[in-house]
């Protein structure tokens, strides 16, 4: 069958230009601007911002944020949220460092923490995919269930939680290789290796299907459940993940860590590109969003805003994000006449 | 006997597919009657018939939708039992239901190849090659879709050729359009039996359900046309014309139990409703409806063509972009359901389920809905008054029910609809509003609910009676109006009131 | 099962088990563990219920309708600091501050209830915002009151008894009566059965869906408010994280006591049985002397639980 003729291979700049005009019309947008003028007013504002102890700081508040959200954003695109991994982070956290105390090694206690992580995940997957009950209040349920877990195996402990851990352990955390935090690459790694798992693997695709719409995904023959259940659970391994790593650094299990998490994980999606209503978003938006929540709550640091205002705005950022999210969503639908 | 041998394999490879004494009833619904044709290889075979004549159900059942009760289906030589849309389409069955089920964030070729297997040589999407493919079936058609772009950003038209290149991609047998041009332009229209044609010269064998004639008179080679439930005829290329379609479409005993309407209609000359050039974006447009004071008019028309919009749009439950509606004379300013039933005009939907009536709560409770005001003393509900306006309406109307706490969730479907008329009917309204009255509804509660409809225009009231069922329609309205493509094409009265004058405007040609 | 059958198994579930369950696990604890059927004991438990009541009142007349406010611990906690705030800062006589605090409560409300009905948010995600934005800002003011001891007037409130009997409880009481007669009889919140049970079928009789939402998210956080100023008043001081967790408290006790997620559901009586009952179930727990920290983890338990029947009995499809 005669084709008409291929425009012929395009030059490299043209395909440079054709993928930069691509990035100028997506979602994305927003947020690298967001990132780029954020950083250029904290790097004009304050002579601390470029300093390496506050770059340092920011890959270890952005590595284990970027994590969990790639978790996130993948159920996002899918139509869903998990509103459990903060607390299953610091679940995680807890269960290592019990590990670690009891005299289990390493790597053993690693395992367990991350496949407590994995439980959580398959459980809340199981009844949001069987059972049909709504994701937000089985996220709930299990937040509420979780951080109570976390009270419970660290009663008795001093306010700081469990410490002294082994040098092996703590240099997960800590562990550096050229100037840049280990757990830094290993995000990276995760993010990139995500993102192109969801844009070029056939079944990785399936999550925009099922985000855009169920019943046809269901019906073109994407196996629908185990996709929940799988992004759920690998929602729960990643938090889980997450909480280790920064149980490491810190060398201790705190009670609160994760505390409230995962709303910023989720408004940091939603600037990233994600939709509550599903079927949009990139792993690479999510992690700029998280770029930006984390050089915000930087900012709150560095030009010293109060602790309460940091609730407020992050709330307040909520709020407006998901109203515009809304607001586009309906947009959309009267654009197109289905309203 | 070698010949007849002979004669008998060369019958059998032409009857590509074989539906035999197919029966589906759907609890009191008998949905297909021992349906029995069949559908040669490589032809345009349509399926004729109005509304809840069965088309679709037949043809969900050869998708594997929908389980027969009885019956067998032959499918290129073998007997087959669908299981599911899966098994369909292994089978080299695809179809394309009127609801398209697209992927709108995503672009043309993802939405070609959900599924596709086309890879890298490590493993990833070979996009190029997936763009490749997705170019190649849109040229096969002589379209022009790039295949990259999302499908938001395409026209309605558009969307549906992007779902029947999914359903070719899998490189079926047979394909099923399920009423694939409401909502369609001419010249899309056209696109869309080019293609038709296109799919012909493959070898591929096409159903096609549809209610629109000069559409059908274009494409076909056979017609099959069901009627009820039952199948009446097959007409081969050379007899497809718009009358004998009709004919076979309506034509119908004379049914006994519908009493014909005596001549003298009560109606008086004023309107007490009137709509006029009304009109809404992606909805029906200029519409002209005059409701007269004590006369029942119908409204008819196929689906696509626009009843249902008008019915929502009459009570306020859509708003309306142009044109001007008045209530006994006065413009109204804004339409709204609260508005109009001050004023006394009720609304019966056509889906009790979604609207119209509370499942989980007792008959009395539904009944005072509308009218809890009035069954309230400052402000408190009178629940003994309440009981006895409900059991009158239940003696009234012989509604079978156990007592008036029971929930409509445990009533039959006829008793369903006779509460929600009740409920209606007790709001003391001037004008009612029905939306497909007696759909899914026994024989005798049917016959019931028509004399409480004709009871009603005695009683100095008006009736809007949008109905799919053209006896109905016959036995009980003044006059017609019947809808087309998404306006008013014509009000019939008086003789003209027949089945064949009623289905011309609303299947054929006629202006 | 066909659906019709499905239907069928729901015979009042929520009606009559909470009774049921009460009933039975107050039995249970009174013959196993001899501190319980105590006079003293009771009426601590009654007492403490009777705090935080208030706030399931509107929190279930939203869920009646379909609704549903994540806020309500964040605005119990806020205006009970906030009007505190109001005497010792500002040094407003006690009336006034609690006035201007309720007032306060009506704004959020009708912040919530605007952006729900007119913009169409998701009332699951804005609720959730204004959670934590509200934490915030009380989070300030605690910070700005430090530890300070709330006037005596303020103080007053939830001590005072009437006969033995704290005010509050005969208030709770009180309250129960009225509203279980209101929601069965009153034109005006039986139209609230209606919009949850069916919104569609609703408008065609007439109800106006939105002013009726907007009425029910104002109420809600009023009757948050007036619970957050009695805990306030008993706890005589700001508390850190008073109120922390109370929204899912509320929606396990209110689905425990037979309201539902989906709407058409619920009673104000059944919502305190629920309240009740996860009370004397944490009061058993301490009787057996379990751990105070898994307290959170079984109400957690209940959510879930309760959440997944309401589930299974409820919902149409069951597709997520």
């Amino acid at each position: 069958m005669e084709l008409p003729k291929q425009k012929s291979e395009k030059g490299v700049w043209a395909k440079v230009i054709a993928s930069l005009s691509a990035l100028v019309r997506s979602k994305e947008i927003i947020v690298v601007l967001l990132v780029i003028v954020i950083s250029l007013i904290l790097a004009i504002s304050s002579d601390t911002f470029l300093t390496t102890s506050n770059i340092e700081s920011l890959q270890t508040s952005i590595a284990p944020n970027a994590i969990i959200a790639t978790g996130m954003m993948i159920l996002l695109i899918s139509g869903v949220f998990d509103l459990s991994v903060g607390s299953i982070m610091g679940l995680a956290g807890v269960v290592t460092s019990h590990a670690l105390v009891a005299g289990f090694s390493v790597p053993v206690s690693i395992f367990i923490g991350l496949m407590i992580g994995l439980g959580a995940g398959i459980l809340n997957g199981t009844l949001i995919a069987l059972v049909g009950v709504n994701p937000l209040i089985v996220t709930i349920g299990m937040m509420q269930v979780g951080r109570g877990l976390v009270f419970v195996l660290l009663a008795g402990t001093a306010r700081h939680g469990v410490r002294g851990f082994s040098e092996s352990f703590i240099s997960i955390g800590a562990g550096k290789c050229l100037g840049i935090y280990n757990m830094f690459w290993m995000m990276l790694a995760i993010v990139v290796i995500s993102q192109i798992l969801i844009l070029k693997v056939q079944k990785g695709r399936h999550i925009y299907y099922i985000g855009g719409n169920y019943e046809a995904a269901r019906s073109v023959g994407v196996r629908v459940k185990n996709i929940r259940i799988f992004t759920y659970a690998l929602s729960g391994f990643f938090a889980a993940l997450a909480g280790i790593l920064v149980t490491a650094r810190l060398e201790m299990a705190s009670r609160y860590m994760g505390s409230g998490l995962e709303l910023k994980i989720i408004i940091s999606c939603l600037i990233g590109g994600g939709s509550i209503s599903g079927g949009q978003g990139s792993i690479i938006g999510a992690f700029l969003g998280v770029v930006f929540m984390s050089l915000l709550v930087n900012s709150f640091t560095i030009l010293q805003i109060g602790d309460y205002w940091q609730n407020i705005i992050v709330g307040m950022v909520l709020i407006i994000v998901v109203s515009m999210d809304a607001y586009m969503y309906i947009r959309n639908l009267k654009e197109h006449g289905k309203l | 006997m070698k010949k007849t041998g002979m004669l008998r394999d060369k019958w059998k490879k032409r009857l590509f597919l074989d539906i035999q004494t197919i029966t589906k009833n759907f609890g009191a619904v008998e949905a297909l009657k021992s349906v029995s044709f069949s559908v040669k290889r490589g032809e345009v075979h349509t399926i004729l018939g109005e509304n809840g004549a069965g088309k679709s159900t037949l043809v969900k059942i050869i998708n594997g939708e929908v389980k027969p009760d009885n019956g067998n289906l032959y499918f290129d030589g073998q007997q087959v039992h669908v299981r599911d849309p899966k098994h369909a389409h292994s089978l080299g069955i695809s179809m394309v239901h009127q609801e398209l089920s697209i992927f709108e964030n995503l672009s043309v070729a993802e939405n070609i190849f959900p599924n596709s297997t086309y890879r890298t040589p490590l493993g990833f999407i070979a996009k190029k090659e997936l763009l490749h493919k997705a170019k190649e079936k849109i040229a096969l058609f002589g379209l022009d879709i790039d295949p990259k772009e999302k499908l938001i950003d395409l026209s309605l038209a558009e969307q549906q050729i992007v779902e029947i290149l999914r359903s070719i991609s899998l490189d079926p047998k047979l394909i099923i359009l399920d009423e694939p041009t409401s909502g369609l332009k001419r010249t899309e229209v056209r696109n869309l039996f080019a293609i038709l044609r296109k799919l012909k010269e493959q070898g591929i064998t096409v159903l096609y359900i549809s209610h629109r004639i000069p559409e059908i008179l274009e494409i076909s080679d056979r017609v099959t046309v069901l009627k009820d439930g039952f199948y009446v005829d097959t007409v081969e290329k050379e007899g497809i014309t718009e009358k004998k379609l009709i004919t076979l479409m309506v034509g119908r005993e004379i049914d006994t139990l519908y009493a014909k309407k005596t001549s003298d209609s009560k109606a008086e000359t004023g309107a007490f409703l009137e709509l006029e050039n009304i009109g809404k974006r992606n909805s029906i447009h200029d519409v002209h409806l005059k409701v007269r004071y004590n006369e029942i008019i119908g409204v008819f028309g196929l689906e696509g063509s626009g009843t249902n919009e008008l019915s929502r749009i009459m009570f306020g439950l859509e708003s309306f972009d142009e044109g001007i509606f008045r209530l006994e004379g006065k413009q109204m300013e804004k339409v709204t359901p609260a508005e109009l039933l001050r004023n006394g005009v009720v609304y019966l939907s056509r889906n009790r389920k979604e609207a119209g009536l509370f499942f989980d709560m007792t008959a009395s409770e539904n009944m005072g809905c509308p009218v809890l005001d009035r069954y309230a003393r400052f402000k408190f509900l009178d629940y003994g008054k309440l009981q006895e306006f409900t059991e009158s309406f239940i003696r009234t109307f012989g509604i079978v029910i156990p007592s008036v706490r029971t929930k409509p969730k445990n009533l039959s479907g006829g008793n369903q609809q006779k509460l929600m008329l009740s409920i209606c009917l007790g709001t003391d309204p001037k004008c009612i509003i029905i939306n497909e009255p007696t759909r899914g509804i026994d024989v005798g509660a049917k016959a019931e609910i028509h004399r409480v409809i004709r009871g009603l225009v005695e009683s100095a009231r008006s009736v809007v009676m949008i109905s799919s069922e053209l006896p109905e329609l016959m036995s009980l309205c003044d006059r017609v109006a019947v809808m087309r493509n998404m306006t008013v094409v014509r009000e019939l009265s008086g003789e003209r009131i027949n089945e064949e004058t009623i289905m011309t405007y609303a299947a054929g040609g006629k202006k | 099962m066909t659906h019709a059958q499905k239907r069928h198994i729901d015979v009042n579930f929520g009606q009559y088990s909470i009774f049921i369950f009460t009933s039975a696990i107050v039995l249970f604890l009174s013959l196993t563990s001899e501190n319980f059927f105590t006079y003293k004991n009771i009426y601590s438990i009654v007492f403490g219920v009777s705090i935080e009541f208030f706030t399931i009142i509107g929190f279930t007349l939203l869920l009646i309708m379909g609704e549903i406010d994540l806020s309500v611990g964040s605005v119990f906690g806020f205006i009970g600091v906030f009007s505190g705030f109001l005497m010792l800062v500002a040094g407003f006589p006690v009336v006034l501050a609690l006035f201007c605090g309720i007032c306060c409560a009506v704004i959020i409300g009708f912040i919530n209830g605007f952006l729900v009905v007119k913009f169409r948010i998701n009332p699951l995600m804005l609720t959730l915002g204004m959670m934590i934005m509200i934490r915030g800002v009380l989070n300030a003011f605690i910070g700005a009151l430090g530890g300070s001891t709330y006037p005596a007037g303020y103080r007053a409130i939830a001590r005072f008894k009437i006969s033995e009997i704290h005010f509050a409880i005969i208030l709770m009481a009180i309250t129960i009566i009225i509203l279980e007669v209101l929601l069965r009889k009153y034109v005006g919140f039986k139209k609230l059965y209606y919009v949850g049970e069916n919104a569609e079928s609703a408008r065609i009789y007439g109800l106006n869906a939105d002013r009726i939402k907007l009425l029910a998210y104002i109420t809600c956080s009023v009757t948050a408010g007036i619970a957050g100023i009695l805990a306030a008043s008993r706890s005589g001081q700001t508390v850190f994280n008073t109120g922390l967790g109370l929204e899912f408290k509320m929606v396990t006790a209110a689905v425990l006591g037979g309201a539902s997620l989906f709407g058409g559901k619920g009673s104000v009586l059944n919502s305190f049985l629920g309240l009740f009952f996860l009370a004397v179930i944490l009061n058993g727990m301490v009787m057996y002397n379990v751990d105070p920290e898994w307290q959170g983890v079984v109400v957690g338990i209940f959510l879930i639980a309760a959440v997944v029947i309401d589930t299974r009995i409820n919902k149409e499809k069951f597709e997520y």
